[in-house]
């Protein structure tokens, strides 16, 4: 295959799904004006007037239906001298039509959308890395739009519901396609399948010319694990870090040659990106992992354990820390900072839905019933995000252990963390041995 | 013609009789009977419906004696109403307001005769019996003395009119009318004048004719057509009374309407019961007036009239389903069920 038979065909690849996408966001411009009041209006409009609908863009059995009431209400016109049928026959039967032809067009939707595009993914075998990653990408956009839309749609079903006579009754409704649920149930496919071919991509040095389609999947699957991991998916993302793990190395190398020609220092903070990465990764994992109740530290240790044995002869703890004591050291807005604090923050939310706060009275009944160490020293205050950085907790937890460091040799931003689970867990145990009754 | 037996002697004037008579008394009957024709005889059939079938029985009577009179017997009411021995009292009720409900949609009146039998042949104070008897729809006519007659075959009377029309004289007192009320007579003129005229026109085959002609082809006429607009003619038609022709030309109908129309019937049924059982309580009790006692029927288990309007109202707001109101009324308004 020559360069611009690649490219014709990375082309080609990235537009698989776009026509469905168009069709989505189509559905979903028909049904955006479907409120209760509306829909009322617009059913009055047509019913009433027999070419109505030859301005409407209604479904065809909407359509029918509308003119067979409209021509019912002439016969009984005709009939008794007046309309018998009263508004709310006309909505409900109607607003029941429309819901039956939108959820039909979403199930023949998702259903053609699993057999066009992804099963078709997930089923190849000899396809070139690039062209199947392209192809992900394009069913990950239109998962995106779909998940997107689908509140424009999941509201036109709900203006259809409100049409509902309750006496009548549910009989000839639709049932409700579970859109969110589809959308990650296939998200979870592709990412899987992605992560399968993640390490095939090039990860040479990027070319303009082409997409990046290795750096994107290395975003992507960052972003993928660390979803899994807080929405305690452990199958994927037990699926998805080891994975991770081995671009992140790759990663950092191609970052090197990429930013070759900038200064060492500005080069140094985004090489060291990708490592920072895996040990933030980690450090979520087994912080969610307290939080949840289940997930997948014990696989993150045994991978970095892993990492150790094949690079036996590298200094990587050395390497990590020094690492972790630059990144530290650096008050340089960098674009993995930014993500940084934006977890730090949204995961600081998830703490305190569960209810897990630091109030600093030293009373905060939540991290007292826990009784847990870590997740009372990374409790979030009143206001703000968390107040120590998770991969902090991989160097304290994981790193000082495996190589026997002592918290003297930590950098700064771990050695506070280490002192502070000390603090906690002595308290808690102290607590333990007065025997106090909290019941 | 009486249920005298030997010995007894019968008050009866009046007779009942299949033969033909003079063409201006066939007129008087044809103009206060149901036509002949498939339409008026499903209809016929279902204003009978004014007491459901499928229910248990919902007739009582109630006997109190006048004065000093011996209690009076339930049993010889059944056999006055039915002329059957055999009878029980609700049956006897429920047939006779089922019977009565086709009469007099077509006859607007129906006259019958109180019927008393003596044991005595001279002594008229003692009736033993009593018997409810209809006379043919249209043989009654009050003369302008007030003198009621009816008009009989020539063989049963010797009394002729000026136009050559035979007729016995009847007693004034032993004669009691059904009628219906202004808002009935209102709803059911049309709608037998309606089926007169429509009948007759089958009855001279005319239709037949024109649809024999469009199915071998020697005629343009569009069968679908024609009973498309026969169709809304009729049901037009029934309009006043709200009777649905059992949805035989239901063609362009929404549920919702025929739910709306079987309430509609169902009012009307209601009302005309109602008609009925007053009048059958005030023809039972001018008997027992003879007889020393007071009667009082009662119907239970059936809808009133502002039971059918709150459902009615309730189909019209949506607090009843279409389907709910249309089972409930084809039923006779009886029960609803979890539809």
């Amino acid at each position: 295959m020559t360069v611009d038979d690649e490219n014709i065909r990375l082309a080609l690849d990235s537009r698989e799904a776009v026509g469905y996408r168009y069709f989505w966001i189509g559905v979903a411009d028909e049904v955006r004006g479907h409120k209760p009041d509306a829909l009322s209006e617009l059913i009055n409009s047509i019913v009433g007037d027999r070419t109505a609908h030859l301005h409407s863009n209604v479904p065809r059995p909407v359509l029918q239906l509308m003119e067979q009431i409209s021509a019912g209400i002439s016969y009984e016109t005709l009939v008794e001298g007046r309309r018998v049928t009263p508004q709310w026959w006309v909505d409900h039967l109607i607003a029941r039509e429309f819901s039956k032809s939108l959820v039909s067009t979403i199930n023949n939707f998702t259903k053609t959308v699993e057999r066009e595009l992804i099963d078709p993914i997930m089923g190849a075998q000899q396809e070139i890395a690039s062209s199947l990653a392209q192809r992900i990408f394009g069913v990950i956009d239109l998962l995106d739009t779909v998940e997107y839309f689908s509140e424009v749609l999941n509201s036109a079903l709900n203006s259809y519901a409100e049409l509902k006579n309750l006496p009548t009754g549910d009989y000839g409704w639709p049932s409700r396609p579970e859109i969110n649920e589809w959308v990650r149930s296939q998200h979870k496919r592709v990412s899987i399948r992605l992560s399968e071919v993640a390490l095939d991509l090039p990860s040479t040095s990027h070319d303009v010319a082409k997409p990046d389609l290795f750096g994107r999947t290395y975003r992507f699957l960052f972003d993928a694990t660390f979803d899994a991991i807080s929405k305690n998916d452990p199958e994927l993302s037990g699926h998805l870090f080891p994975t991770f793990m081995r671009m992140a190395n790759l990663a950092a190398l191609r970052l090197d040659e990429d930013l070759s020609s900038m200064d060492d220092r500005e080069r140094s903070l985004l090489v060291i990106e990708p490592i920072i990465d895996t040990m933030e990764l980690s450090g979520y994992a087994l912080i969610f992992e307290r939080l949840l109740g289940s997930g997948i530290w014990t696989l993150v240790t045994q991978t970095w354990d892993r990492t150790y044995i094949e690079n036996a002869n590298s200094p990587v703890s050395t390497y990590l820390l020094s690492v972790l004591r630059f990144a530290s050291g650096n008050y340089t807005l960098t674009p993995g900072s930014v993500g940084r604090s934006q977890r730090r923050i949204d995961v600081s939310r998830i703490f305190r839905t569960i209810g897990i706060v630091n109030n600093y009275d030293g009373e905060t009944e939540a991290i007292l019933q826990h009784r847990d160490p870590i997740l009372a020293a990374y409790a979030p205050g009143d206001l703000g995000g968390l107040d120590h950085e998770a991969m902090d907790l991989f160097v304290v937890e994981y790193l000082a252990p495996r190589f026997g460091l002592t918290i003297a040799d930590l950098p700064w931003s771990a050695r506070y963390l280490g002192e502070s689970i000390s603090r906690f867990s002595d308290e808690f145990t102290d607590e333990d041995d007065s025997g106090d009754d909290r019941e | 013609m009486t249920a005298a037996g030997e010995g007894s002697r019968s008050s009866r004037r009046s007779y009942y009789f299949y033969e033909r008579t003079h063409p201006l008394v066939e007129k008087r009957i044809r103009m206060a009977s149901a036509p002949e024709g498939q339409i008026s005889g499903l209809l016929s059939e279902d204003l009978k419906f004014v007491i459901p079938y499928e229910n248990d029985s919902v007739a009582s009577l109630n006997l109190s004696p006048l004065g000093d009179h011996q209690a009076p017997n339930s049993q010889m009411i059944a056999e006055a109403l039915s002329g059957e021995r055999r009878a029980t009292p609700h049956n006897a009720i429920e047939t006779f307001i089922r019977q009565m409900a086709p009469r007099l949609v077509f006859s607007k009146e129906v006259w019958v005769e109180l019927e008393y039998i003596y044991d005595n042949q001279f002594d008229d104070t003692t009736p033993r019996a009593f018997f409810i008897r209809m006379i043919p729809p249209g043989t009654v006519e009050v003369k302008r003395n007030g003198v009621p007659i009816q008009y009989v075959p020539s063989d049963r009377t010797p009394l002729t009119d000026k136009k050559g029309r035979s007729y016995v004289e009847l007693e004034r007192s032993n004669l009691f009318a059904f009628t219906l009320s202004d808002e009935l007579s209102k709803s059911t003129k049309p709608v037998t004048d309606f089926l007169r005229i429509s009948e007759r026109e089958q009855e001279d085959a005319r239709e037949m004719e024109l649809l024999s002609q469009a199915a071998s082809g020697d005629t343009t006429l569009d069968l679908s057509e024609h009973l498309k607009q026969k169709g809304d003619i009729v049901n037009r038609a029934m309009s006043p009374i709200g009777w649905d022709v059992r949805r035989l030309y239901s063609g362009n109908q929404l549920e919702s309407f025929q739910s709306w129309r079987q309430l509609k019937f169902l009012r009307f049924k209601v009302t005309l019961r109602n008609r009925i059982l007053a009048d059958l309580n005030a023809l039972i009790n001018q008997a027992g007036q003879d007889f020393g006692f007071q009667a009082n029927i009662e119907l239970s288990g059936l809808p009133t009239v502002l039971e059918v309007d709150a459902a009615m109202s309730d189909f019209e707001n949506g607090r009843k389903s279409a389907s709910a109101v249309y089972q409930w009324a084809i039923l006779g308004g009886t029960s609803w069920e979890d539809r």
